[in-house]
């Protein structure tokens, strides 16, 4: 018998904001905190606390820089970020169908 | 707050629908397909003298439906190979600076290394074409129709639509794929409308080009403009 993918959900990806810049670091390559906050509709704090959990768990690399005399952020997805990336959306997707299926 | 937990009104079904909406927003952001058309559009119009300039028959017979030649242009076999690799270099590098810009990375890399790889490999096989002209029927019988769809395919209108359809592969991008296949189908058979003369051909393959342009350019400003 296999376990419910609810049991398997890790709390650090299965948040709507953090999957959210999971999604973007993946389809981005790289990404600026600025479209981040933008395309996430969040504050630059909020944005930086989810980033600060994703970067402790080791699923993002950030890296600070100037370019001239403005600061800039990217984000990059480290290899275990991709893996739990792809983890979550199989998850959920395996969730739904269970869900479907149980559905009369 | 960090750790907020999914609300209960975002189900799985809800959590993967805005996982898609954000990575079609990044696919949006890395978009850039106007300026390779339009790029395009100007080689082809600069390779019309050129090909006039340089064109002549190496080689005439008569057989039974009259005299047929094989033409060759010189300097067509220099501008477009040079022409080619230097407008995926600026291809490049306008992508990269665009996408850095824009606050993501870029996915243009695969593109622009098979296009170099589809222009060089054309190059050599329509030189090799023109050299072998036996494998068309020549001098026996004018090139049948699969004969000059293979010469329009290797010609370097035919390298660029096939490397449209890779940009599209790259860029997720369904419109392009369309319109790559339409761009090469009028490549691939354009003989039809002129057969005795290329360049009405290069006339109506750059009008392609710049009117997909012009289309990729509003629909990306479209796409890009707030929601009202």
């Amino acid at each position: 018998m296999t376990a419910h993918p609810v049991n398997g959900l890790d709390d650090v990806v299965h948040q709507r904001v953090r999957l959210g810049i999971l999604a973007i670091a993946h389809e981005a390559r790289r990404v600026e905190f600025g479209f981040l906050r933008t395309a996430l509709e969040l504050t630059a704090g909020n944005l930086g606390q989810h980033l600060s959990v994703l970067e402790r768990a080791g699923l993002v690399h950030i890296e600070k820089g100037y370019e001239g005399k403005r600061p800039r952020t990217w984000v990059n997805l480290t290899p275990t970020g991709d893996k739990a990336l792809q983890e979550e959306i199989a998850r959920l997707k395996r969730l739904i169908r269970q869900v479907e299926q149980a559905t009369p | 707050m960090t750790d907020t937990p999914v609300p209960p009104n975002e189900g799985p079904h809800e959590l993967l629908s805005a996982t898609r909406r954000l990575t079609r927003r990044v696919r949006q952001a890395q978009r850039g397909t106007w300026f390779p058309l339009l790029l395009f559009v100007v080689l082809t119009l600069a390779s019309i003298p050129i090909a006039l300039s340089s064109h002549h028959p190496i080689d005439c017979r008569v057989n039974s439906v009259g005299r047929v030649c094989i033409a060759f242009s010189l300097g067509s076999y220099v501008y477009w190979p040079l022409a080619l690799v230097l407008a995926y270099a600026a291809i490049a590098v306008f992508y990269v600076h665009r996408a850095h810009q824009r606050g993501v990375g870029t996915r243009v890399r695969p593109y622009v290394i098979t296009g170099v790889i589809i222009a060089v490999v054309a190059t050599g096989a329509s030189l090799w074409l023109v050299t072998h002209p036996g494998i068309v029927g020549y001098p026996l019988a004018p090139p049948s129709p699969a004969g000059k769809l293979l010469f329009r395919l290797v010609s370097p209108e035919g390298a660029i639509g096939l490397a449209l359809l890779v940009l599209a592969w790259v860029e997720r991008n369904r419109a392009l794929l369309v319109f790559g296949l339409v761009y090469l189908a009028i490549v691939g058979f354009g003989w039809i409308l002129a057969p005795h003369s290329f360049w009405p051909i290069q006339v109506i393959t750059a009008a392609v080009l710049l009117l997909g342009s012009i289309g990729f350019a509003l629909a990306e400003r479209r796409a890009g403009r707030p929601a009202p």
